[in-house]
């Protein structure tokens, strides 16, 4: 008896955990068109510091005032 | 210079070519401009994003890109409509803010031969027709660039640098590249001898290894960037330190204004050459060297004349304004806080894309291929 409640606990965890990975795959499942979305975007933009804000608002004052036409 | 004017006229008078305009006015007119344009923009106003605890001209020391220069050129003012070419534009309104090349420019389009195959053009072109009758509009480009490039220049003038003491223009680039970057240029003379000139003791040696160590931190930087599941080795302070390192070495070579006047000068002539292929002017036409792209341009003059470009050109071309651009901003110091120096390498910076990462990347991939160190590779560590 022993031998079989072992093997019936056994047979429930292991239910129990197929039961819990289809249900993870499932929810995976339902998310993916979000996570393919997620991909197709670009990266999240980055917050950058105060002073790299101005460097960059520097150099496209240097820039603007180097600007050329383009080349035909 | 003559490149900013081309743009800048055909942003102020509708229906105007720039470029045409540039090439057509009176040889004098273009000197007239170029003193209007060094006076203008030697003493430039401040920077103003900076703080305003540093907002005063005289704190950036003379040197400085906004101060280069305390030497005074002739102001021109109502003698610039007198020669013909109809502009008759004040030329505070077309130089509002007329900020020059740094000198790296100059060297990147020298580089390309460009100098040398234009003096053997003018030379045949004015000593026979090997190359065919020049077309009715290219002799006022033949004027100018004999009148204002390939000429003991007019004395008094702020591009007036050579004479006794220093008479071969060439040798002058030459002496200010090897100061101010200590390198030559990838060419000798038309017999392929080195080309002779005066070495300065003085002179940032350093210049080259420590600016690809800045370039090679900066791809660093651009690699893992959106790194999320590695450990990011960027190294902002090291980045930092070396722009400030740079700067610290480009500033002395400009201290008390130095070399502003040649460096001037320099970035005029090459710009001169330079608009000349970026269209199919009348001489590109004379030369019936029509092409798409500025270094093709170039290639076919130089089949004409028989003297190759350099093979990179495309590369030189390319390079040169980027490149310009970031010297400046560290002579300005804009790097000197390892806060801010993530603008060189972060692509996406919340509103718009970044231009200064994309001209990094420019550069680095230029530099690469025009010095063929490879500065995307990471230095390897000896035992």
């Amino acid at each position: 008896m022993a031998t079989t409640d072992t093997t019936n606990n056994q047979t429930k965890a292991d239910r129990d955990l197929i039961e819990r990975m289809v249900s993870a795959l499932e929810q995976r499942a339902a998310e993916a068109p979000n996570n393919r979305a997620a991909a197709d975007t670009p990266s999240q933009a980055r917050t950058i510091s105060s002073e790299a804000t101005a460097a960059i608002a520097s150099f496209i004052k240097t820039s603007n005032e180097l600007a050329v036409l383009p080349p035909k | 210079m003559f490149r900013q004017l081309a743009k800048r006229l055909t942003d102020t008078i509708p229906g105007v070519d720039g470029r045409e305009a540039v090439l057509d006015q009176h040889p004098i007119e273009l000197a007239a401009r170029l003193e209007e344009a060094f006076e203008v923009g030697r003493d430039l106003k401040p920077e103003p994003i900076s703080p305003p605890e540093t907002r005063t001209s005289r704190q950036e020391s003379l040197g400085h890109p906004n101060h280069r220069s305390d030497v005074r050129a002739m102001v021109q003012t109502n003698s610039l409509s007198f020669f013909g070419s109809g502009l008759n534009v004040p030329p505070s309104n077309v130089l509002p803010e007329a900020r020059w090349d740094h000198l790296i420019y100059s060297y990147m389009i020298e580089n390309t031969r460009i100098y040398e195959i234009f003096r053997r053009v003018l030379y045949e072109l004015l000593h026979g027709e090997k190359l065919g009758t020049p077309l009715p509009a290219t002799h006022n480009w033949l004027r100018s660039t004999e009148e204002l490039f390939y000429r003991d220049p007019a004395p008094f003038l702020i591009t007036s640098v050579a004479s006794h003491l220093r008479p071969d223009m060439r040798s002058n680039r030459r002496n200010a590249y090897q100061r101010m970057f200590g390198m030559d240029l990838n060419h000798g003379g038309e017999d392929g001898k080195p080309y002779p000139y005066v070495r300065a003791e003085a002179a940032n040696s350093e210049f080259v290894a420590t600016f690809e160590e800045f370039l090679r931190e900066v791809w660093v930087g651009i690699t893992y960037v959106e790194a999320s599941s590695s450990s990011n080795p960027t190294d902002d302070s090291k980045i930092s330190e070396l722009a400030e390192k740079l700067h610290d070495m480009l500033l002395s070579r400009r201290q008390h204004g130095n070399l502003s006047r040649e460096e001037f000068a320099h970035v005029s002539l090459m710009s001169w050459f330079h608009m000349t292929l970026e269209f199919d002017s009348p001489i590109v036409l004379s030369l019936r060297a029509e092409a798409t792209g500025v270094e093709q341009r170039l290639f076919k003059i130089a089949e004409r004349v028989g003297l190759p470009a350099h093979g990179l050109s495309k590369n030189f071309f390319d390079i040169a304004d980027p490149i310009s651009r970031l010297l400046i901003e560290i002579e300005k110091n804009t790097f000197s806080s390892a806060n801010a120096v993530e603008a060189l390498y972060t692509k996406d910076t919340g509103t718009t894309s970044n231009p200064l990462e994309a001209a990094m990347r420019t550069i680095i991939t230029h530099w690469t291929a025009i010095t063929g160190h490879d500065v995307k590779a990471r230095k390897v560590a000896a035992n």
